[in-house]
C-alpha cells in the first residue's frame, strides 16, 4: 500500500498529474483548495472587501468546482466577497436547458443569487433558431460573441464588475497552443493573463482556476460530489480547438506537467508583447465601469431578473444612455460605442450587432471570415 | 443533334491549352513538375526558386572589395534531408562566387555530432560512409564528426591546449582518447539522472547546441548555419513553449547574435518548407548523400511503438509533418518571430543566463507583476508562505538546492527536476 505522500498516514488514492505525488484524498481536496487560494492571494483577485462579484456559471464541472472552492476558501479565509452565479441561456435545446437546472440546484446548495441572461431576450434569437439559420458549421463564433457580451450586460445588470470564470490550465495552454498555430499575437499575449480587462469590454474577467488541471477538477468535483452537468454541447465542436486539444493530450501523456509548462511560456509571451500604457488603460477603465454600474439599475432588482419574462425585449435599445462612457478622457486606445446598441465597440458597429444584422436579413449570413476581429 | 457533344469531338479539340497547363508558370519552356505554393514549376525553376531564397540569407557572405580575411562558416550538419540539401546549395553558392570572383568570401566546416553513445543508434557505419561520400562530393569543405561527449572535455583542452583538440577534431573515432571516455562516464552518468526519455533528448539538444557553439569558437568561426526548415523551427517553437521556455522564444528562433558568444547563428531555410527541401533532394539526386533513405523520408513515419516514451520534440515534428497540419507552421513561426522582448538587455543583466541552456533566465511572474502594480498595503502573501510561484507550478526545488530557480531557468529546471546536483560541463562566457 502507497501511503499518502502528505500526511503519511491514509492511503494514496490519487497520482497528481502535476507532480506524480501520490497522495490520499483529504490532502488531494486541501492541497487543490490550498492552490486556488495561493491563487487568488498571489494575483490580488479579490482587492476590494465587500465586493460583489459574479461567477460565470454554466453548471458544468468548471464553473461548478470554481463556485464551490471559492464558496469554502471565502468562508476559510475570509475574503469578504459576495458571489453572485451568473448564466447566459443560449437556447440550445437539450442541452443548456438542462444544465441550468444544474445551476439553479446550485445556487440553492451554494446561497448564491442567481442571474440568467438568454440570448432569446437579447439579440433575439437562440443559438437554436441560429444553427437553424446557418448550419452547424461556424455557429460557435455566434456563440462565443454573443456569450461575451452578454457576460458584460449580466453583470452590468447585477451592478457587477468582476466575472470569474471557470477556464482551467488545460483550457488556457490550448489556446496558447490555438494562437500560435492561428498566428494571433494579440490574443497570444494576453490569453494566459489570470486577469483581464479589454478595451470592448468593461468587465475585469478572472480566472482562478488558470492553473487547475481539468483531470484534479473532475476529481475535486468527484470526490466532494459535486453537482454538475457533463455533457459536450450538440452543436458542433470547435474544430481547430480540437486540433490543439488532442496535440494537448499526447504532450500531457509523455511529461504530465506540459499543461502547466506551456501555461507558464505563455505568461512569459504576456508581459513582453503588451506595452506598458495598458495599465494605465485599465485604470481608466475602472472609473468607467463605476459610473456604468451606478446608471443600471440596483442590487435589489437582481432576483427578478431571473425570470426571462421581466426582462426587455431587446437591452439594445434600452441600455443605449447606459453604456456611454461618462468621461471624455483621452484613452491610450480608442474605443468607440457601437452605433446601434451603445455597448462598447472599437468598430462602429459592434460584432454582436453586425452578427444579428445579419441573422435578420432574410438573405444567407455573410461569410464568418467578416466578423473576426 | 447538333448540341451532342460526342467523345470524339472532345478527342478533335485542340490540346494546345491543355499542354499549355502543364507548362512551368516561370519559364514556360519545360513541363512543370511540380506544384509550390500554387504554382507548377519545372524542376530548373524551382531549384532557383530554392537558391533565391537561400541567397537572401548570404547577404553578409557576398564576396566584399576589400574584405582581407575569409570568414570561417560552421555548418551543423545531422546528414538528414535539410543538413544534405543546405551542404549543396552552400556548396552551389561558394562555386559560384570562386567561379566569378575566383575566390570565395569564406570556407566551412561541416561538423556532425556523433550521438550513438548516449541515443544507442547503431548508424555508425552509415554515418562514416554518408561522410565519406561527401567529403568526396563536397572537396572544398572540411568535415568532421564529434562525439557528444568532447563537451566535457572541451572546456580543458580549450584552456591547455587549443592546437591539439582542434586537430582532433578532423580525426574522427581515432581520437578516442582516455578523457574521452570519462566525459561519456559523466554524460551517461548526467543522462540517468533524467527522469523521462523526453527530458534527456531535451538536454541532449541543449548538449548539441552548445557543443556546435564551442567547436565554432574554437575554430573561430563567425556564423554557425543550421538547415532548420520552416516545419522544423515551428516544431521547434511548440516543444520549447510546451517544455516552458516561452520566456526565451526570441532567443531560440532568431538568426543573429546568441548569448552564447560571438557568433551569430544563420538558418537559411527558415523560409522553406519541408516538404520543399524533401522535392529539392529529389529532383538533384541528393538521396545518396543524406543519411535517411528515400523510402522512409517521404512516407509517413510509423505510428510509435512506446507512445509514452516519445519526446516533446518527436511529437511537435509528427504534428507538423501530418499533411493536414502542415500549413499551420508558417503561422507558428511568423508568430513567434514577432514576438519582442524590449527588456531583454537590461534582463540579461539583471536575471542573468540559466547555467543550463545558457539562455537568459525567466522571471518569476510574481516579481514581475510588483513590479509593474503597486501592491496595496496588506494585500501582500502574507497568508501563504514559502514560494508560491513554486508551488502553484510544482517546482519546488530539491532540498539543499534552494538557489535553484536564480540559477536555472523554468525548462531547464523542469527537464533535471528530480536529478539533484547535476555535473554540467559548458560554463557561460
Amino acid at each position: 500500500m502507497h501511503r499518502c505522500a502528505i500526511c503519511q498516514t491514509n492511503r494514496a488514492q490519487v497520482i497528481r498529474p502535476k507532480n506524480g505525488q501520490k497522495i490520499c484524498k483529504g490532502c488531494f481536496l486541501e492541497v487543490f483548495e490550498l492552490e486556488v487560494h495561493t491563487t487568488i492571494v498571489e494575483n490580488n483577485i479579490f482587492p476590494n472587501r465587500g465586493e460583489r462579484v459574479a461567477i460565470g456559471a454554466s453548471g458544468g464541472k468548471d464553473s461548478t468546482v470554481l463556485a464551490a472552492t471559492l464558496k469554502a476558501l471565502n468562508e476559510r479565509y475570509d475574503y469578504g466577497v459576495e458571489f453572485v452565479l451568473l448564466s447566459i441561456d443560449e437556447g440550445i435545446h437539450g442541452y443548456r436547458d438542462d444544465s441550468l437546472e444544474t445551476v439553479k440546484r446550485n445556487a440553492v446548495q451554494y446561497g448564491m443569487d442567481l442571474c440568467i441572461v438568454g440570448y432569446d431576450s437579447l439579440y433575439g434569437w437562440t443559438m437554436d433558431k441560429v444553427v437553424e439559420k446557418v448550419g452547424r458549421k461556424g455557429n460557435c463564433t455566434y456563440c462565443g460573441v454573443f456569450r461575451r457580451q452578454a457576460l458584460d450586460r449580466g453583470a452590468k445588470r447585477l451592478d457587477i464588475s468582476h466575472i470569474l470564470t471557470g477556464h482551467n490550465a488545460d483550457d488556457i495552454a490550448e489556446t496558447v497552443l490555438m494562437n500560435f498555430l492561428r498566428g494571433d499575437l494579440p490574443r497570444l499575449g494576453r490569453c494566459a493573463e489570470i486577469m483581464t480587462a479589454s478595451p470592448t469590454s468593461p468587465m475585469r474577467r478572472s480566472k482562478p482556476l488558470k492553473y487547475a488541471y481539468e483531470k484534479e477538477i473532475v476529481l475535486y468535483a468527484h470526490y466532494r460530489e459535486l453537482d454538475y452537468f457533463s455533457t459536450e454541447c450538440v452543436y458542433s465542436p470547435e474544430a481547430f480547438r480540437g486540433n490543439a486539444r488532442s496535440l494537448l493530450k499526447e504532450l500531457e501523456k509523455i511529461r504530465p506537467s506540459s499543461v502547466l509548462d506551456i501555461v507558464r511560456s505563455g505568461e512569459q509571451l504576456v508581459h513582453d508583447t503588451i506595452a506598458t500604457g495598458k495599465l494605465d488603460y485599465e485604470e481608466r477603465n475602472g472609473q468607467d465601469e463605476k459610473r456604468g454600474g451606478l446608471v443600471n439599475g440596483g442590487r435589489n432588482a437582481a432576483p427578478d431578473q431571473t425570470n426571462p419574462e421581466s426582462l426587455p425585449e431587446t437591452v439594445h435599445e434600452i441600455e443605449n444612455k447606459a453604456a456611454h462612457p461618462s468621461n471624455d478622457e483621452p484613452r491610450v486606445q480608442t474605443i468607440g460605442v457601437c452605433g446601434k446598441c451603445g455597448y462598447m465597440s472599437s468598430q462602429p458597429i459592434c460584432k454582436a450587432c453586425v452578427l444579428v444584422d445579419s441573422l435578420n436579413k432574410t438573405r444567407a449570413p455573410v461569410e464568418v471570415a467578416l466578423v473576426r476581429d | 443533334m447538333e448540341f451532342e457533344v460526342t467523345m470524339a469531338d472532345i478527342a478533335k479539340l485542340p490540346r494546345s491549352s491543355a499542354a499549355a497547363q502543364n507548362l512551368c508558370k516561370r519559364c514556360k519552356l519545360n513541363p512543370s513538375e511540380i506544384t509550390m505554393r500554387h504554382e507548377a514549376l519545372c524542376r530548373d525553376c524551382f531549384q532557383i526558386y530554392i537558391r533565391t531564397k537561400f541567397t537572401r540569407h548570404m547577404e553578409p557572405y557576398r564576396v566584399k572589395k576589400h574584405s582581407v580575411t575569409t570568414k570561417k562558416l560552421l555548418l551543423a550538419t545531422s546528414l538528414g534531408v535539410a543538413s544534405t540539401v543546405l551542404l549543396d546549395t552552400l556548396h552551389w553558392h561558394q562555386s559560384l562566387q570562386i567561379e566569378r570572383a575566383r575566390r570565395s568570401e569564406y570556407e566551412v566546416y561541416v561538423v556532425h555530432i556523433d550521438e550513438s553513445a548516449v541515443t544507442g543508434s547503431d548508424n555508425n557505419d552509415a554515418v562514416d560512409e554518408c561522410l565519406q561520400k561527401l567529403r568526396e562530393k563536397y572537396t572544398h569543405f572540411e568535415f568532421a564528426k564529434v562525439p557528444l561527449e568532447e563537451i566535457y572535455t572541451m572546456g580543458d583542452t580549450a584552456v591547455e591546449d587549443v592546437i591539439s583538440t582542434t586537430g582532433g577534431l578532423s580525426l574522427d573515432q581515432t581520437a578516442t582518447t582516455a578523457s574521452t571516455s570519462t566525459g561519456l562516464i559523466k554524460l551517461r552518468t548526467l543522462l540517468q539522472t533524467l527522469n523521462s526519455r523526453a527530458s534527456q533528448m531535451d538536454i541532449i539538444n541543449i548538449l548539441r547546441t552548445r557543443l556546435i557553439v564551442e567547436l565554432a569558437k574554437q575554430k573561430e568561426c563567425e556564423a554557425i548555419f543550421f538547415a532548420d526548415s520552416m516545419t522544423k523551427m515551428a516544431a521547434m517553437v511548440l516543444a520549447e513553449v510546451t517544455k516552458g521556455r516561452g520566456h526565451a522564444l526570441p532567443w531560440l528562433i532568431s538568426d543573429g547574435p546568441t548569448p552564447y558568444g560571438p557568433q551569430v547563428i544563420v538558418r537559411p531555410f527558415r523560409d522553406l518548407s519541408k516538404s520543399e527541401l524533401t522535392s529539392y533532394t529529389t529532383f538533384t539526386s541528393l538521396w545518396p548523400y543524406s543519411i535517411l533513405p528515400q523510402s522512409t523520408a517521404l512516407s509517413p513515419a510509423p505510428p510509435p511503438i512506446k507512445a509514452k516514451n516519445q519526446t516533446i520534440d518527436e511529437i511537435m515534428q509528427k504534428f507538423f509533418d501530418d499533411f493536414s497540419n502542415a500549413h499551420l507552421s508558417t503561422n507558428v513561426v511568423k508568430t513567434a518571430g514577432k514576438l519582442e522582448f524590449e527588456a531583454d538587455k537590461t534582463r540579461i543583466a539583471r536575471l542573468g543566463l540559466c547555467e543550463i541552456c545558457g539562455l537568459p533566465m525567466d522571471e518569476d511572474p510574481r516579481l514581475k507583476k510588483l513590479k509593474n502594480i503597486k501592491v496595496e498595503e496588506g494585500s501582500g502573501s502574507s497568508t501563504t508562505t514559502g514560494d508560491a510561484d513554486a508551488r502553484i507550478y510544482c517546482l519546488e526545488p530539491p532540498e539543499g538546492e534552494e538557489g535553484l530557480k536564480e540559477r536555472r531557468c523554468y525548462g531547464c529546471r523542469r527537464s533535471t527536476i528530480g536529478a539533484g546536483k547535476i555535473d554540467w560541463p559548458v560554463n557561460n562566457r
